[in-house]
């Protein structure tokens, strides 16, 4: 598990080329799936590491280095939205009581183009807990930490975020995945 | 029928995480425990979470990507950008103008000593030195294709039907090099072409410009390659052939852009 444990110890600065190589991927994946554009994702990862290299010896619990990462590339995004439009903070009612059938192999046959643009129609609130869910396996309590929400309302979006992304796909998979 | 916040609360539960600070989990999993129709449902649930994860792995980021953080932050921290800078700035970072500046008066002080310190080997033109200089920095920047291939037979095809610099031939006949993209752009007035490429046997990024030596009447043109540091291990050689002016950038040492050559 990519903690950042392996790349800082106690009382010594991260390594900034191995953390750069441990995270820059996951990074990119939740920038693009803010983003939704290749360009801007380069950048907002880009940022992200930029900021880590000025303040990684202001990281004083080293074990929360991807943590902070992400938080830190959130922030940045929403700094950058703010600025140029408005944040959305929609949360749309789920009308599906029910999740869609989908069964497990419906996730299978698609490629990593797919698995994005699939995660790109789900609704904003629940996509970001959802992409934090999937890229780096970051736990409820440190998806609760990056959104600065509570761990309740992690789990209620990411439920219904799975909700719509089974729904996405079993939309985009018919009729054989 | 399984409970609604069951299943909300176990929806992104994973067994291989400790539930210690999760405890409302505790409650959920007990059930499940004691429950077919639930644990068949979190069954379901953990494979498809697994297979997505999966998918979802497979997005890669920008070949370039990984080099150009390394490269760049290295250089915006070598220059000394203050935190405050950072904090007021509106714009992504690498185009500020403060890294841009900064990367091109290095580019600029370097070409500067090669040209005067080592006037045997590069002579001094009007021009070229600014040429060098940009694409120094232009090499440590993202690239915005204009086309995203890996074949080099796509992107010759792509900028002779554009009538722009094209090269003639790769170094080592491109046979070690695959390409990420190209891209063209204007300077001064004068076409130039960036092709940014991996070498597969050394695993280097390079970046190969091109430029019409017509453009550049009043400089003096290196017939042989000839190689300079340029730049924080930062390698780059220029030369001309037949009717065009080549500069190759590579992030490594002077050996390491010998053996690319």
């Amino acid at each position: 598990m990519a903690t950042g444990d392996s790349i800082m110890s106690e009382g010594t600065q991260p390594d900034f080329s191995e953390a750069v190589k441990q995270f820059y991927e996951p990074l990119y994946r939740f920038a693009y799936s803010l983003a939704k554009n290749p360009h801007e994702a380069s950048d907002f990862t880009q940022q992200t590491f930029l900021i880590f290299a000025r303040k990684a010896g202001d990281l004083r619990d080293q074990a929360k280095l991807k943590s902070w990462l992400f938080t830190t590339l959130y922030r940045e995004f929403l700094r950058v939205r703010r600025r140029s439009s408005t944040v959305s903070s929609y949360e749309p009612e789920l009308l599906e009581a029910e999740a869609p059938v989908v069964y497990p192999d419906m996730a299978r046959s698609i490629d990593g183009s797919q698995a994005m643009e699939t995660l790109e129609s789900i609704d904003e609130v629940y996509r970001t807990p959802l992409t934090l869910f999937y890229v780096d396996d970051l736990s409820y309590k440190e998806i609760a930490d990056i959104l600065e929400v509570p761990i309740g309302t992690v789990m209620s979006r990411l439920s219904r975020g799975k909700s719509q992304l089974k729904a996405a796909l079993a939309e985009h998979n018919q009729p054989s995945v | 029928m399984i409970p609604e916040d069951h299943r909300v609360q176990l929806s992104a539960y994973r067994r291989d995480r400790s539930t210690d600070d999760q405890a409302e989990l505790i409650d959920a999993l007990n059930t499940a425990g004691d429950d077919p129709e639930l644990a068949e449902w979190l069954d379901n649930e953990q494979e498809f979470d697994n297979k997505f994860r999966a998918s979802l792995a497979q997005f890669k980021a920008p070949d370039e990507l990984l080099l150009t953080i390394l490269t760049a932050a290295a250089e915006a921290t070598a220059t000394g950008e203050s935190s405050a800078a950072s904090r007021s700035a509106t714009m992504i970072w690498w185009k500020h103008p403060a890294f841009l500046s900064a990367a091109a008066s290095i580019a600029v002080l370097l070409m500067i000593g090669v040209l005067f310190l080592k006037p045997q080997t590069l002579e001094a033109s009007s021009e070229l030195p600014d040429l060098y200089s940009h694409v120094t920095a232009h090499a440590m920047t993202v690239k915005d294709y204009d086309l995203r291939t890996q074949e080099l037979d796509s992107i010759h095809d792509f900028l002779v039907s554009h009538n722009v610099p094209s090269p003639d031939r790769y170094p080592r006949g491109g046979a070690d090099l695959v390409p990420f993209g190209c891209e063209t752009f204007d300077w001064r007035g004068r076409s130039v072409t960036g092709i940014c490429l991996r070498s597969t046997a050394t695993d280097k990024i390079v970046h190969l410009y091109i430029a019409h030596r017509a453009d550049f009447p009043n400089d003096s043109h290196p017939t042989q390659a000839q190689i300079h540091p340029a730049g924080d291990n930062l390698s780059m050689a220029v030369w001309a052939c037949n009717t065009k002016i080549y500069v190759f950038i590579v992030r490594g040492s002077i050996d390491d852009l010998h053996q690319l050559l």
